[in-house]
């Protein structure tokens, strides 16, 4: 065997190459964890008789985005974003929060969808991305639950509509429609 | 053990016969010899110091070669050949010892620690140096994906009006209709129903019986908007040219009203708190209001 020095630079050497290999798996086991199909958001509801249909601004949408990222409360705060509509209920967002001294921005896309009792509508998230880390798989199912509950806030409280149900959703490039008729 | 040449019986283990000194069958090597008189050949008991049979002065040499091994823990062995203890005769060959039973060493385990001791802080290097690494490749590349997010750019927004609507809100006629049973007075057993037309006008037709007469009523109003609130305008009450309502005892402009109310009532409803309504409009079939949330 050769002098104790060489040996602990062997042990050195061999500990950083299996550290290499074992964080090349970690790293590639992270990527494929957090990679994935987006969630299929499905045909886009056709509501042909509605009784009322409330078209939402993409103006508006940015405003409520701004007024509920100042009510936020927590580690995680919301300091900007919006949200750009697009057609198939879908919505590409981006916001910069503040975690601590960093303030990454987080993109993704958002879909909306009437829920299954079709009282309200609600936004689930198809994408989140961190620079290039997916973060589907990390973001708490009750992420946007304060969302959703501000939603169904808007349509039953706000704009009163009590006693119909949400027929559909559709969106174009501007504007959100939502289509409420009464349950036969 | 008889002995092959005399036939004198010996006590068993004995190497040499006991009577003519003939050497006996050996004995498995695994044990001593058994004690014994090396002049009468009688077995002696450990410690003797002289033979119980023929009472001959037995050496030192036995006794010390009988006591029990040294029990604890052993000094070091050292790198000469083991010592043997000269077989013992006194005077006549193969009675005594042959050989002193080797001590056996129990392992402290100095040697092996300081062994162990020199070798763990390595194997611990290499792990620690495995974790370190694989650790800090992870915190790269997980650094390396996550850095665009650090260093974007949120584009600005265009400037958008703020009188702009926020929501549009089209109501269908057929919806209206049905606020408005309730509106019509207790007397009025009809039904009413809306019909919305371009022009901000608005036509609600009603159908009561009287007695054996079907009566129809055309409340025309116009809708607008009036200091943000809606406001439904009665134009005319159309009863087929003659007031037949009086016969029922009710007002045509109470009707109206009531009619007017209801529709405004439940379009405000719609519109929901802190709207500020902007415009109303109205085509062939829906009501049409734009509105802006404070």
């Amino acid at each position: 065997m050769g002098s104790r020095p060489l040996r602990i630079l062997l042990v050195l050497a061999v500990g950083a190459l299996a550290g290499l290999f074992v964080g090349g798996g970690m790293g590639a086991a992270v990527w494929l964890l957090l990679t994935g199909e987006p969630e299929p958001m499905g045909e886009v509801q056709a509501s042909p008789g509605f009784d009322i249909e409330a078209t939402i601004t993409e103006n508006y949408i940015n405003r409520i985005m701004v007024a509920s990222a100042n009510e936020m409360a927590g580690p995680v705060s919301l300091i900007e974003g919006h949200m750009d509509l697009h057609p198939g209920s879908r919505a590409d967002f981006m916001v910069r929060l503040q975690a601590g001294p960093l303030e990454p921005i987080v993109e993704g896309t958002v879909g909306f969808r009437v829920t299954a009792d079709r009282a309200s509508i609600e936004v689930v998230l198809l994408d989140a991305w961190l620079g290039r880390l997916r973060l589907n798989r990390v973001v708490p199912a009750g992420a946007l639950d304060g969302i959703n509950a501000d939603i169904k806030q808007l349509l039953v409280d706000k704009v009163g509509s009590q006693g119909l149900g949400v027929l559909g959703v559709v969106s174009d490039e501007d504007t959100l429609r939502v289509h409420l008729g009464r349950s036969e | 053990m008889r002995c092959p040449t005399c036939g004198q019986e010996n006590r068993s283990g004995a190497r040499f016969c006991g009577r003519c000194g003939s050497p006996l069958e050996a004995p498995p090597a695994q044990q001593p010899a058994a004690e014994a008189c090396p002049v009468c050949g009688s077995p002696i008991k450990p410690g003797a110091r002289f033979c119980t049979r023929c009472g001959s002065t037995l050496s030192e040499a036995p006794q010390a070669a009988a006591a029990p091994p040294v029990q604890g823990p052993a000094p070091v062995r050292s790198s000469q050949p083991e010592r043997q203890i000269p077989e013992y005769r006194n005077g006549r060959p193969g009675v005594g010892f042959d050989a002193v039973p080797e001590i056996a060493q129990p392992s402290t385990g100095y040697e092996s620690a300081g062994t162990r001791s020199r070798k763990r802080p390595l194997w611990l290097l290499g792990v620690a140096t495995a974790l370190l690494t694989a650790g800090f490749f992870c915190c790269v590349v997980v650094g390396l994906a996550a850095a665009p997010a650090f260093s974007g750019v949120i584009p600005s927004q265009p400037e958008v009006d703020p009188t702009a609507e926020d929501i549009t809100i089209r109501v269908a006629e057929a919806y209206i209709s049905t606020m408005l049973g309730g509106a019509l007075p207790p007397s009025v057993d009809g039904e009413a129903a809306l019909d919305v037309q371009p022009g901000n006008t608005l036509v609600t037709t009603i159908d009561f019986r009287l007695l054996i007469v079907r009566l129809q009523v055309l409340v025309n109003a116009t809708i607008s908007v009036e200091h943000g609130r809606i406001r439904v305008e009665v134009d005319n009450i159309e009863t087929g040219g003659q007031n037949l309502l009086e016969l029922v005892g009710v007002e045509q402009f109470a009707l109206g009203d009531a009619i007017t109310d209801a529709i405004q009532q439940g379009l405000e409803e719609e519109l929901g708190e802190g709207a500020r309504l902007l415009t109303i409009t109205t085509d062939d079939e829906y009501v049409i209001l734009t509105a802006r949330w404070e």
